[in-house]
């Protein structure tokens, strides 16, 4: 059994990422731009629908709206982003049957492109939020960047059972697909929890990304004190996860193996 | 020995395979597969094991075995010391990353440290020969610019067991031998290889000891010239059924084959020979820079594609010697025993260790046999019948 965090290719993840940030817009004119393009015009789309046209029942006005979404769509995306990648990772890398490459260093590769995308998104989010006066000062961040680090780890213990597990049944990738889809909705990502009723916030509870969303929003709700909760139960989904990708990983893998 | 209880195994045995087989579940519904089976053999520490057969017979997942990327479904098998190994194009390389980045990867992939992955990098550059394309990301490469990192990378990792599959065809003449020169020195240096390959010539020269697989199951397992020969055989019977290697010009080019002429007893050319007369094949040839006694061949086909008699001069120590420049070389077949027919004739120059073609014309110089009265078989050889009495039929 191999170590969980062998060093070897622990190191070779670092210059893999950035290439493959340089390499995806590699002769495009807007560049880099174009993967804060994406989330922007969600975000445009749902502050324009919900905050001017549907004019929710909240106190907040369009801005304060757009950045509520964006602190939420932003890790939301970039979770989506890591966990669809490794579902496919290993049919596009078919080479790794016969190389020597661990699949942890494929998976943490997609896992960390598609965090540091999202990392950069919700700084420029809490950026702006802070320059308009609607965030709290900047020992705030810890919170959020506490939760994209469990985030981030969260993401590679399920992608190092979910890109085995695709490989072996090809159902999975569209079932992952629609399944995120649905957990968009599931999550108080583009509607704020006050807006729900008691059992609906309950339920909400039991929603691993709404924690992770408090930690996200914590500099813009500023509120007094850290959301410590918050930061427990989403260290406790990130412990879980791990340990269960990394005690199936050998197991799925050797069986992938075979298949691809 | 091949299958049962398998061989004493020796102390200084570097592989050790016994009773191994290997089963593919189908992704649908179907019985199993198995793509290997019973295939026991050990190679010694130093020892260099050919792998033969024809496409589908296992080769690769044996290899697959050896390198530990699969695993095996029945059997043992141990392999002692790190292993480097070349089994696919473009196994373990980032498209994105540069020839440098992916060996300096693969460097600490292999468990070297910065520093070290780094002279990998710098000793694999100076072998792969690939210029500036050194510093370009993968993906811009061919698919023998790939091989030549691959193997140039796996030959600098100098580790004490090398695995190479069939991926030396895919370079150019000049590399396919400058990779076997480099699994020679390997050789020498200690390490244990293990090479499976088409190129039977090049196996010959390379390895002690060959395994013979055919449909996943071992056939033989012995002495790499008894096997391969065997192997040979195999494939030159199974060619008289069907197409086999294509007419055409191969090899390095140090030696360019200038003229073939097909001549009678009298000198003259023609295409038309009697059996039993004199054929003398006629090479004009240039040796484009000092060669160390090369092996010369002609060889001659029947127009199915039967291969009929190929000799050579590798055990002639009177045509040793290095040769540089133009020569004339004669091969002559007294009293022609070919039958009635079409006929092709191939000429060959190879390396003196016959691993690697300098030049090799294959069937490319056709000639016709007459013979009458017309004989069925494929050869006429010298006979005499006799007929005597045995006594009366039941008296014994």
């Amino acid at each position: 059994m191999r170590a969980p965090l062998s060093p070897a290719w622990a190191r070779s993840v670092g210059p893999l990422v950035l290439a493959d940030l340089r390499h995806r817009y590699a002769g495009s004119v807007l560049g880099g731009l174009w993967s804060a393009l994406g989330p922007l015009v969600e975000v445009a789309a749902y502050a324009v629908v919900f905050g001017l046209v549907m004019r929710p029942r909240t106190t907040q006005d369009g801005l304060t709206y757009a950045l509520f979404i964006a602190s939420g769509i932003l890790p939301w995306s970039s979770l989506r982003e890591g966990l669809e990648s490794s579902a496919s990772t290993l049919p596009d890398n078919r080479w790794i049957r016969r190389s020597r490459v661990p699949m942890e260093l494929l998976v943490a590769r997609q896992v960390l492109v598609s965090a540091v995308r999202g990392a950069c998104g919700l700084l420029l989010v809490l950026a702006a939020a802070f320059a308009a006066g609607e965030a709290a000062g900047a020992t705030g961040l810890f919170w959020p960047l506490a939760g994209l680090i469990l985030q981030t780890a969260a993401v590679f213990g399920l992608g190092l059972i979910v890109a085995p597990l695709a490989t072996l049944y090809p159902d999975l990738r569209p079932a992952l697909a629609t399944g995120l889809t649905a957990l968009t909705f599931a999550s108080p990502i583009v509607y704020p929890e006050s807006l729900l009723s008691g059992t609906v916030r309950a339920a909400l509870e039991w929603n691993p990304f709404t924690h992770f969303l408090r930690l996200y929003r914590f500099p813009l709700a500023a509120p007094s004190g850290g959301p410590v909760a918050e930061l427990a139960m989403a260290a406790a989904t990130t412990m879980g996860l791990l340990a269960i990708g990394l005690a199936m990983r050998d197991r799925l893998w050797w069986a992938a193996r075979d298949r691809l | 020995m091949v299958g049962g209880a398998g061989p004493a195994v020796t102390a200084a045995a570097a592989i050790t395979v016994q009773g191994v087989g290997k089963r593919y579940a189908p992704a649908g519904p179907g019985r199993d597969l198995w793509a290997l089976r019973d295939v026991t053999f050990d190679v010694a520490r130093g020892g260099a094991l050919a792998v033969v057969g024809e496409n589908g017979s296992g080769k690769s997942t044996l290899l697959d075995l050896l390198m530990g990327v699969t695993r095996a479904s029945e059997g043992r098998l141990e392999v002692t010391g790190a292993v480097a190994s070349l089994l696919e194009l473009g196994a373990g390389f980032f498209v994105e990353l540069s020839g440098r980045e992916n060996a300096v990867q693969m460097g600490l992939l292999s468990g070297l440290t910065r520093a070290q992955a780094r002279a990998l990098a710098t000793a694999a550059e100076e072998f792969a020969e690939l210029g500036e394309f050194f510093e370009r990301p993968v993906r811009t490469y061919s698919a023998g610019m790939v091989m030549r990192l691959g193997f140039a990378i796996a030959a600098s990792l100098e580790a004490p067991v090398v695995l190479v599959d069939e991926v030396l065809a895919v370079g150019d003449g000049y590399f396919q031998r400058k990779c076997i020169d480099r699994l020679r020195q390997m050789r020498a240096a200690g390490a244990t290889l293990v090479v499976a390959s088409h190129d039977l010539h090049a196996l010959k020269g390379l390895c002690d000891r060959a395994l013979w697989l055919r449909q996943g199951r071992p056939v033989a397992l012995g002495p790499a010239e008894d096997v391969i020969g065997r192997y040979e055989e195999h494939l030159r019977l199974k060619a008289a059924e069907g197409p086999g290697l294509a007419p055409g010009r191969r090899g390095t080019g140090e030696v360019a084959i200038r003229s073939v002429r097909l001549k009678g007893a009298e000198g003259r050319e023609r295409t038309e020979f009697r059996s039993g007369e004199t054929l003398r094949v006629e090479v004009d040839f240039e040796a484009r820079r000092p060669l160390d006694s090369p092996v010369m061949g002609v060889a001659i086909f029947r127009e199915d594609g039967v291969y009929c008699c190929g000799p050579n001069t590798r055990h002639d120590a009177s045509l040793r010697g290095t040769y540089d420049g133009r020569y004339r070389l004669i091969a002559e077949f007294d009293e022609l025993p070919l039958l009635g027919g079409g006929y092709e004739v191939s000429v060959s120059f190879y390396d003196k260790d016959h691993v690697y073609a300098y030049a090799w014309d294959h069937r490319l110089y056709p000639f016709r046999v007459v013979m009458e009265p017309p004989q069925h078989g494929l050869v006429s050889l010298r006979h005499r019948f006799h007929v005597s009495r045995i006594g009366d039929a039941g008296a014994a």
